[in-house]
């Protein structure tokens, strides 16, 4: 159980729930062993034959339903109060690894992938659940039962208590042998389910290269035998099903058959009574099921463990970017950026080398460079998405660690190179970034952000829901989506880091040029593979392999022929190419 | 969040013309099935016996001997005989039951590989306009999920609704014949039962389709987080995101609960009806008894029967939506197997023998669009004389792929032809086709087997020898001979572990191993180090010498060696010559060499 102790630290609140189911628990499982008693007074009766006493018959039958009405009561009340906690503290523990998650920088979730993370928070929450939820209700049940049981049994007969606790223990152990294998021979069937999806896909996928090969026979033949391994995986699985289930029935009959061999002799001899040994069965077969759920309970306790320790592992992890302890006082941002010498290495390979660049408040800075030459890096310093070292960043003249995360990127709009826009309405991606947002607002940060003439085509404008469920925009709508989400916050600090690559030349410079009138009074930091793009900066610099190699305004670069001007050629042979129609 | 559509939609449980045709998969396993029955019968009937012996012994030696009729050892003997038929009937019983369970099983398996293969082979079959159309997930779904459903329908339906009758009507059966009034009585609760059960069917249904969509959206929006989490953290939205998915765990609760809730009342209910039947038992069951009707080992076995009824009429609701769905799958599989999208073959193909084949390749006038009229090619034509090398050039979308596809019959032209030797290729086997024309494509296409069968590419008719010597020749067998078993290495994941300039130097062997008239090459963009680079130009002069060729070119060294270049740009032929022709010429092709983006 200490295993589970993340989970189980979310017990406390539903105590009084609990407390409740295990008391229904105790009240069902109590009628439920001492219905047979009835029953065996009843058969007791009977067994007079003719004299039998009919009133004798209609307590019985009255005291059943009664009771049983009871006994559905309290098992309603089992099943609702312990399986809704359990499913309650599944809610409780995927909350907590989700809100975990969002304090992770992205070093994190660099080295993850997606579909890992996936399952701690789905299929690994889920394991943890069967097993504190059935699991700890069925066991709770078997615990409780049997040893009232056996002192029932033990009452009416110790010999025959003991034949028949025989076959029950048989029952116990071969689920605890087996249904480990079972769960080998359910992944192995996983497996090959998942091969068969790969082997489907790769397929269909390269359908194009099938065909030029003319490979369409040997891909069939290929196909037909991971279907074949599918279907060994499968009867692997139905080989041992077919010993199980067969093997619980007849370990169930021999049960009776001891009980008949040996209970109608004692019958016979006059030692039991023909009702003992009807109670007798009946208690057996209450106890089937019991007895599974020891074996098939320890598996589901072992497999929560191993879930429990994964989820663990990732709630040990701890952000590399936190709050500083005195951050300096929230108050309204200038703009004014400094990078003073910084060097930045990640995971031991310099990024960033000796930068040093001032952006008085309210000017622009264009970053160019190839990919990888640490552009985004630097921007991404900015907003402090990795940890910044002291003394290297400053925002209006205060080292950038000393502000609250909150507060920094509250006063920059990015719009990143990659754009993420979330499955939820226009409206929601745009106002993203705020709290509360007015019409005019998100139409004037559609407008600038050249939106306005798409949502025409949208079914519910503003309203129509995006992404997989909803109308998929283009690469250019995207882009001036996020940028619309950036500037509708109105802040003093406006990072586009390529943001325009699928937007078309004139419409980018249409943005521009809005931007330049809205952009007046704040800083800009542009960073683009486009000359067009960048040539009205204040400042331009050239990075590559992570230092500044150049400098400057567009003309004084075009004219110092290196790096920024060979760049300047090319695109213009590109926009020659580009207008021969 | 507005509504989220419904994956499923369910219809008829039972649709004469679909379970006919499935019935036809089955048919080929006509032995099992009639095996599976008759295991089933036995089953039904041994099921029973033990119950039948309990009442014997009851009313029979136990009776007898507390009456004193019959002595100790008659008693014993008696009761021994009885242990031993029931021990039989276990045994019988055990054997019976896993011989079922794992023909029934294997069946289904069977009919599924072959459904399975049949709908593959059938989307093989169909041409690359098929696949433009629909999504591989989508056609992964068909082979995979579809097909499972139809197996549980047949292995889990149809036999178990046929086991399901049998038990119930066996029950039924046994109680009418001990004491048909009592019988009468307990049956009124049948009725009631299987309401209450199928009531439970689609409520629980309903609930799981609730518990889906609340997870599909707990899932969705995790995976969106993790994908956007800078995102998130850039606008400062930590706080509102954890909330959102506060909400959706509280839905998905919700739905849980729902489902939860059913569970509770029927399982209570399923005892409540045990109760009451226990007590009509009792209650009229004593009537019986006063009368002599009814022995007190016959009202054991009343409860015995009762107490096993309640299994199978819980099973028989469950197959209904067992079958629904598989009803639905296999619409979707008959749907996939009647398409005939299929790139048309002629009724008597021209033979396309080695002897006598020039390679002569011609486009006359070709229009091509991948869908309605935005051409892709427009009015191609050129000519490649047999044995002459032409380098196709342009931009990314220039329609230089386009070319190799037709040439390939992936798709068919809208107008104009395409000639080889100076016939149609739609006069072509196109299978044949396809083998004549040896194509080298960027992403060089390796299978599962070893480095020698990638060569062969199946082909036993050449020789091990010849394949050696083509990879000997290419400039390939010094890496080749470096891997861990030479020849015979095998390739693994599709040849993740090869590097670009490796797979390129395979697939260049592949082409001359084939020794075509007709080589089509797609040269690889991706860059290559210096020493690769060299025996990579050094193999294709090689390859290109004394066949027609057609090379998408992407290097310089490349287009050089090539007897004329064709420049193409926007779909459209622009500029053709020689390399030194084109640059004097200061048009596209000039732009394109100074860009390096040839």
């Amino acid at each position: 159980m200490k295993r589970f102790r993340t989970i189980l630290a979310f017990v406390p609140r539903y105590k009084r729930t609990i407390i409740f189911g295990f008391l229904c628990l105790m009240g069902s499982r109590g009628i439920a062993l001492y219905l047979p008693q009835i029953l065996r007074r009843a058969v007791n009766e009977i067994d007079r034959g003719e004299n039998l006493d009919l009133s004798v018959m209609g307590e019985a039958a009255l005291a059943i339903i009664v009771l049983s009405v009871f006994l559905a009561m309290f098992h309603f009340g089992m099943r609702w109060f312990l399986i809704t906690t359990s499913r309650k503290l599944e809610r409780d523990l995927r909350n907590r690894i989700y809100s975990h998650l969002l304090t992770l920088t992205s070093s994190f979730f660099h080295h993850r992938a997606t579909g890992d993370l996936m399952s701690r928070a789905s299929s690994d929450v889920e394991q943890v659940r069967q097993a504190l939820g059935p699991g700890v209700m069925y066991i709770s049940n078997t615990i409780f039962m049997v040893p009232i049981a056996l002192v029932l049994m033990l009452g009416m007969s110790a010999p025959l208590t003991l034949f028949s606790l025989i076959p029950l223990l048989g029952i116990a152990v071969l689920t605890k042998l087996l249904a480990p294998r079972m769960h080998v021979h359910s992944k192995r069937v996983q497996e090959a389910a998942a091969d068969l999806s790969t082997r489907a896909q790769e397929s269909f996928a390269g359908a194009r290269v099938v065909k030029v090969f003319a490979r369409e026979e040997n891909e069939i033949e290929e196909f037909g035998k991971v279907a074949g391994g599918y279907l060994d995986a499968s009867m692997g699985m139905a080989r041992l099903r077919a010993v199980l289930r067969p093997s619980l029935q007849a370990l169930e009959g021999i049960g009776s058959l001891v009980l008949l061999l040996v209970g109608g002799r004692y019958v016979g001899e006059a030692e039991l009574t023909i009702g003992d040994l009807l109670a007798f069965f009946a208690y057996q077969r209450m106890l089937i099921w019991p007895m599974i759920a020891v074996g098939w309970v320890i598996a589901l306790f072992q497999r929560g463990a191993a879930a429990m320790a994964l989820i663990d592992e990732i709630l040990a992890v701890g952000p590399d970017v936190r709050d500083p302890d005195d951050p300096i006082e929230e108050g309204p941002i200038r703009g004014e950026i400094e990078f003073r010498d910084l060097t930045f290495a990640y995971n031991g390979s310099p990024v960033l080398e000796n930068i040093s660049v001032k952006v008085p408040a309210g000017t622009s800075l264009a970053i160019v460079g190839h990919t990888g030459s640490g552009k985004s890096t630097l921007v991404e310093l900015l907003l402090h998405m990795y940890p910044v070292p002291s003394g290297a960043v400053f925002i209006d003249g205060v080292d950038l660690n000393r502000y609250a995360l909150r507060h920094l990127r509250g006063a920059i709009g990015y719009v990143p190179q990659e754009t993420v826009l979330f499955s939820n309405t226009l409206r929601a991606n745009i106002t993203f970034g705020l709290d509360h947002a007015t019409e005019e607002e998100v139409v004037a940060a559609a407008a600038r952000s050249r939106l306005s003439a798409d949502l025409e085509d949208l079914p519910k404008g503003f309203d129509t829901m995006l992404g997989e469920r909803g109308v998929n925009l283009s690469g250019g709508q995207k882009q001036r989506a996020a940028l619309a989400r950036a500037i509708i916050r109105n802040p003093p600090i406006l990072i586009l880091d390529d943001s325009f690559s699928s937007v078309d030349t004139g419409t980018e410079e249409e943005i521009l040029r809005e931007l330049r009138e809205v952009m007046r009074e704040r800083t800009t930091i542009l960073i683009s593979h486009r000359v067009s793009t960048v040539q009205n900066a204040d400042r331009i610099i050239v990075l590559e392999e992570g230092r500044i190699v150049e400098a400057g305004s567009h003309a004084e670069l075009l004219g110092l022929g290196g790096n920024y001007a060979e760049m300047e050629r090319l695109q213009r042979l590109e926009d020659e190419l580009e207008s021969l129609k | 969040m507005t509504d989220w559509p419904e994956d499923e939609t369910l219809g008829k449980a039972y649709d004469a013309t679909l379970i006919r045709r499935l019935l036809r998969y089955v048919r080929p396993y006509r032995g099992l099935v009639g095996l599976a029955s008759i295991f089933l019968l036995v089953i039904s009937f041994l099921d029973l016996v033990p119950f039948e012996l309990i009442k014997l012994a009851v009313d029979g030696p136990i009776a007898a001997y507390l009456k004193s009729e019959i002595g100790r050892d008659g008693f014993l003997s008696e009761l021994t005989n009885l242990t031993l038929i029931f021990g039989g009937v276990v045994l019988i019983g055990f054997v019976t039951r896993g011989a079922h369970m794992w023909t029934v099983e294997y069946l289904g398996q069977r009919v599924m590989v072959d459904i399975r293969r049949e709908v593959f082979t059938k989307v093989q079959r169909l041409s690359l306009r098929f696949f433009d159309r629909n999504p591989v997930g989508r056609l992964v779904t068909r082979v995979v999920s579809d097909v499972e459903a139809l197996y549980q329908a047949l292995s889990m339906g149809i036999v178990s609704i046929f086991g399901d009758l049998v038990k119930i009507v066996a029950i039924v059966a046994v109680l009418l014949f001990i004491n048909w009034g009592l019988a009468l009585w307990m049956s009124a609760l049948l009725p009631l039962m299987f309401a209450v059960s199928l009531r439970f069917r689609n409520k629980a249904r309903q609930g799981y389709r609730n518990v889906r969509r609340e997870v599909a959206r707990v899932n969705a929006t995790v995976q969106e987080s993790i994908t956007g989490m800078r995102v998130i953290q850039i606008f400062s939205r930590e706080k509102r995101a954890a909330a959102e998915l506060e909400g959706l765990s509280d839905d998905l609760y919700r739905a849980h609960a729902g489902t939860i809730l059913h569970f509770a009342w029927f399982f209570p209910a399923v005892e409540l009806f045990f109760a009451l039947a226990q007590a009509l038992l009792i209650y009229v069951g004593a009537r019986y008894v006063v009368n002599a009707e009814l022995t007190v080992g016959e009202f054991m076995q009343f409860w015995f029967m009762i107490s096993l009824i309640f299994e199978p009429i819980r099973n028989l609701s469950e197959q209904y939506n067992v079958m629904q769905s598989a009803m639905a799958s296999s619409e979707r599989l008959f749907k996939i197997l009647d398409r005939d999208e299929l790139v048309a073959n002629p009724a008597r193909p021209l033979p396309l023998t080695t002897e006598g084949f020039r390679g002569e390749i011609e486009f006359e006038h070709v229009w091509f669009a991948y869908r309605g009229e935005n051409w892709v090619l427009e009015d191609v034509s050129f000519k490649a004389e047999a044995g002459s090398s032409i380098a196709l050039v342009g931009a990314t979308g220039a329609g230089k792929t386009s070319i190799i596809s037709l040439i390939s019959r992936l798709y068919d032209v809208q107008r104009g032809r395409i000639l080889l030797d100076g016939k149609d290729i739609l006069e072509y086997d196109k299978y044949e086709l396809r083998r004549t024309i040896s194509v080298v494509l960027q992403d060089v296409f390796l299978f599962a087997g070893d480095v020698l069968e990638n060569i062969r590419l199946g082909k036993s008719e050449i020789p091990e020898e010849r394949a050696i010597e083509a990879a000997r020749a290419v400039n390939a067998s010094r890496f080749i001979e470096k891997l861990d078993g030479g020849y015979r290495a095998p390739v693994l994941e599709r040849g993740a572990t090869l590097s670009v300039g490796q797979k390129q130097l395979l697939a260049f062997a592949r082409a001359l191993a084939f020794d075509p008239r007709v080589l089509i090459l797609d040269e690889a963009t991706s860059s290559i180090d210096t020493e690769t680079e060299v025996l990579i130009q050094g193999a294709l002069t090689r390859l290109m010498k004394g066949r027609t060729s057609l090379i998408i070119a992407h290097r310089l060294s490349t287009i050089r060696s090539c007897d004329r270049i064709l420049v193409m740009h926007h779909g459209r032929i622009r500029e053709s010559g020689t390399h030194r022709e084109l640059i004097r010429k200061d048009g596209i092709y000039h732009r394109l060499y100074e860009l390096q983006a040839l």
